[in-house]
């Protein structure tokens, strides 16, 4: 007889249906297993770490409520979740309500250090000087791994103005780190 | 290597698309032989790709291990919901936590995306079609309903105690007559919070007026509103009521004003309840769009809105990046802190907080119009929406969270007496979570000799003397309804009619199934399908018979009936789930999954079957 589902299905599905029903303990396991990678993806998104602290909070707190809509087997469970942590991050930033505290720490972080340092701060401020939409197709191209198609999923926007704005962040980039041609 | 070997340099973009191809596609890309031979092209690629790298490689600062610990608070907070802390003045039970915002750290309200990529397609069109539309329809300023007939009414904003002159061009086969009649309604002003499930266009008609002649081939006739006048919706019948004239699939609507000929917030409220309750009801957004072009500091037009998400109206095109949860937080900001609000404020935010999903928020507003306003129909519906709302999420601890306000809702209910139906989502409330006496105390208060619906309010377990009602019932058959206007949109009438008696059929299956009969359970839910058959609406019969065919072994069967109720309603998991648990190991997911697709398809066939008649019957009005 062919098994209704696997164990790593069965034990997910447990995990997020005991969810469902209110269980914390689910929940704090859950964010253990996960939370770093949905804080680094809204971070990288957001910009800031406050946004990105609201946006962790708003995933793993609706998460009882959204995993109603996951179907799939254990495997696709990270990448849903992402999914959603994209989602939660890009509506943050059209929202308009984004936190707008100086990140002392980051400041703090990006001055202090030495060589490497100062090259991983080029990109870093490069990134920083880009529009808000090139930035955000550009992390989610070349960070995030989506396609264009799932991009303007995403966005809302065409597959071509996906493609167009991804040449143009790296036309910035390429300029603002003094490599233009 | 030169240029004039190699052609001109790709431009910039060009080598941007070529590096994000994979090296299959690279190799067929039309640029990749020049890159190949071109040392520049091929530094600038890596250059590119290095780009990406690059930014994969930069670090990401972790969570700090604070943040689990606002997670925790926050989400047992967004648990609470506590009937005790609010107050209802004179029911002196309930708690204000007016206007005090809630927690250290404002949980920011979700910001859903409601716009798609295919709204720029489909706003495109709409903006040809509007384009064209406006240059035809330029002059016109009236309600048109088709190219064939038309609606106009003088003065374009008609006043309480005022008149109405109504002139109707008329569709071919009303021509000629000699004379026409207009019926219509009145909108009431509590019209808005009713529960109407289905509003058919001749619901609640009457004789408003007689259309005669008018010399150039159309008809007039002239209105005396009444004193409390705030809306019309409007038909166009023979006068034999054989055949009949509408706006499309809508009623015409005219929505007055006040005295004084100003706009009135009451009014294109009332308007808007007249108006179809149906998906993308072109009179609703109309209706939407003007609150919010007269009325811009209230929510109602935000609230008003049905389908966010979707285009709506040609104006949408510039509203994509409006969002309903930034007007939300503005008019959040604007109205809380406000010492007192009146009815009409808090309910549109509850109603605004639902449609943007933020249960706590919509709890927030309904609390406050139920703790402001006790006496107004809408604290009622807004309270229980909200204990809906907790219904939904909660269902393993149901009933410890939304049995202590049932009383709540009971005492509302009593102060303010809306209008409900008896399948309303408030009814069903209590027949799902109330205890006996509730259950029983809310059937008697709704209890109809006859209606659509019956179901409702039968009793749970069906007695000796019940069946024989709903057999009695059943054996009627749809009778052709008597009235003013007996014939047109009588399909209408016979679809609810079809759809009561299928669950009637389902209450005696179920019935007989209680007692082991199921043989018997199997024939009669056999009846209920085949009472909506044609309309994809027999997914309760397909789960009562798949149980009836289970309790006589037949696993196969019940396994096909379950798959198909799953693949007439596949956003319910639910069913999947009870599927698997009343199948137990006999449960096939690839057998399931592809019953459950066909049943899919056929849904698909059913709609456009539906939409065919519908269209059909529109094209062929007065000719029924």
């Amino acid at each position: 007889m062919r098994p209704l589902l696997h164990d790593a299905d069965r034990r997910l599905r447990g995990r997020l249906d005991a969810l469902a029903r209110g269980e914390r303990e689910v929940l704090a396991a859950l964010y253990t297993e996960f939370g770093e990678m949905v804080f680094r993806t809204a971070r990288r998104l957001t910009g800031n770490r406050a946004d990105a602290e609201d946006v962790t909070q708003e995933v793993f707190v609706r998460l009882a409520l959204t995993v109603a809509g996951f179907s799939g087997d254990a495997e696709r469970f990270p990448a849903w979740l992402r999914r959603i942590a994209v989602r939660t991050s890009l509506m943050r930033l059209r929202s308009g309500r984004r936190r707008r505290e100086v990140d002392v720490e980051g400041v703090a972080a990006l001055v202090s250090s030495a060589d490497r340092t100062l090259e991983r701060l080029s990109l870093e401020t490069a990134l920083t000087r880009l529009s808000l939409e090139h930035r955000t197709v550009f992390l989610l191209k070349e960070v995030e791994g989506y396609d264009h198609r799932e991009i303007a999923e995403l966005l809302g926007i065409t597959v071509s103005n996906s493609e167009v704005r991804l040449h143009r962040a790296r036309r910035q980039l390429r300029e603002l780190l003094g490599g233009s041609r | 290597m030169s240029d004039v070997v190699m052609g001109p340099h790709p431009d910039f973009d060009a080598l941007s698309a070529y590096s994000d191809l994979d090296d299959a596609a690279a190799l067929r890309a039309r640029v990749a032989r020049h890159v190949a031979q071109c040392s520049r092209c091929l530094a600038e690629v890596a250059a590119i790709r290095a780009l990406g790298d690059a930014a994969r490689a930069l670090p990401v600062e972790g969570a700090g291990s604070e943040l689990w610990e606002r997670i925790r608070s926050a989400s047992a907070a967004d648990r609470v919901l506590d009937p005790q802390s609010i107050e209802v003045r004179g029911a002196g039970s309930l708690e204000s936590d007016h206007p005090r915002r809630s927690g250290a750290h404002e949980r920011a309200p979700v910001v859903r995306r409601w716009y798609s990529s295919r709204v720029w397609l489909l706003g495109s069109a709409a903006a040809l079609v509007a384009v064209a539309g406006i240059a035809l329809l330029a002059t016109r300023r009236s309600l048109d309903a088709s190219d064939a007939s038309r609606l106009t009414f003088t003065p374009s904003r008609p006043v309480p105690g005022g008149s109405m002159t109504v002139r109707y061009r008329p569709a071919p086969y009303l021509a000629g007559a000699p004379k026409l009649v207009l019926a219509g309604r009145f909108a009431k002003p509590d019209d808005a919070y009713r529960n109407r499930y289905f509003v058919e266009a001749r619901d609640g008609l009457d004789s408003l007026a007689t259309l005669h002649p008018a010399g150039d081939g159309s008809y007039e006739a002239h209105l005396r509103l009444p004193d409390d006048f705030l809306a019309v919706r409007m038909m166009v019948f023979d006068s034999a009521g054989d055949a009949s004239d509408r706006d499309g699939d809508e009623s015409w609507v005219a929505i007055g004003g006040r005295r004084d000929h100003s706009p009135s917030l009451e009014a294109f409220i009332a308007g808007y309840s007249s108006a179809h309750r149906r998906e993308r009801s072109r009179q609703r957004v109309s209706v939407a769009d003007s609150i919010q072009r007269y009325f811009p500091g209230h929510p109602a037009g935000w609230a008003l809105y049905e389908h966010y998400g979707e285009i709506k109206g040609v104006l949408d095109l510039f509203r994509f990046f409006e969002t309903a949860e930034k007007k939300y937080a503005s008019l959040d900001t604007a109205l809380w802190s406000r010492p007192s609000l009146d009815a009409e404020q808090s309910w549109a935010m509850a109603s605004l907080a639902q449609k943007i999903s933020e249960p706590a928020e919509e709890a927030k507003w309904a609390r406050r119009l139920a703790r402001e306003h006790p006496d107004d129909p809408r604290a009622f519906r807004a309270l229980a929406g909200m204990v809906h709302a907790i219904e939904l999420r909660d269902p393993p601890h149901v009933v410890d969270s939304v049995r202590p306000w049932l009383p709540v809702l009971d005492s509302l209910y009593l102060r303010s007496r809306p209008t409900l139906d008896p399948y309303s989502n408030e009814m069903l409330l209590f027949q799902r979570q109330g205890d006996s006496v509730q259950k029983a105390g809310w059937r008697r208060r709704f209890a109809q000799p006859r209606s659509f619906f019956t179901r409702a309010s039968l009793p749970a377990k069906a007695d000796a003397k019940t069946e024989s009602d709903v057999r009695r019932i059943l054996a009627a058959g749809c009778a052709k309804p008597s009235g003013r206007f007996p014939l047109p949109d009588v399909s209408a009438w016979y679809r609810w009619c079809a759809f009561d008696h299928s669950l009637l059929w389902n209450y005696l299956a179920e019935a007989h199934l209680s007692r082991g009969d199921a043989t018997g359970a199997e024939t009669l839910a056999d009846s209920g399908i085949a009472a909506v058959a044609g309309r994809c609406a027999d997914r309760l019969s397909l789960r009562i018979r798949g149980d009836a065919k289970l309790a006589r072994g037949d696993t196969t069967g019940a396994a096909r009936d379950y798959a198909r109720e799953f693949g007439r309603w596949s956003v319910d998991r639910e069913i999947r789930t009870r599927a698997i648990a009343r199948l137990g190991a006999r449960f096939d997911s690839s057998a399931f999954e592809s019953a459950a697709d066909s049943a899919r398809r056929e849904s698909v066939g059913c709609l456009r079957r539906q939409k065919l008649d519908d269209s059909t019957r529109t094209a062929h009005r007065g000719k029924l």
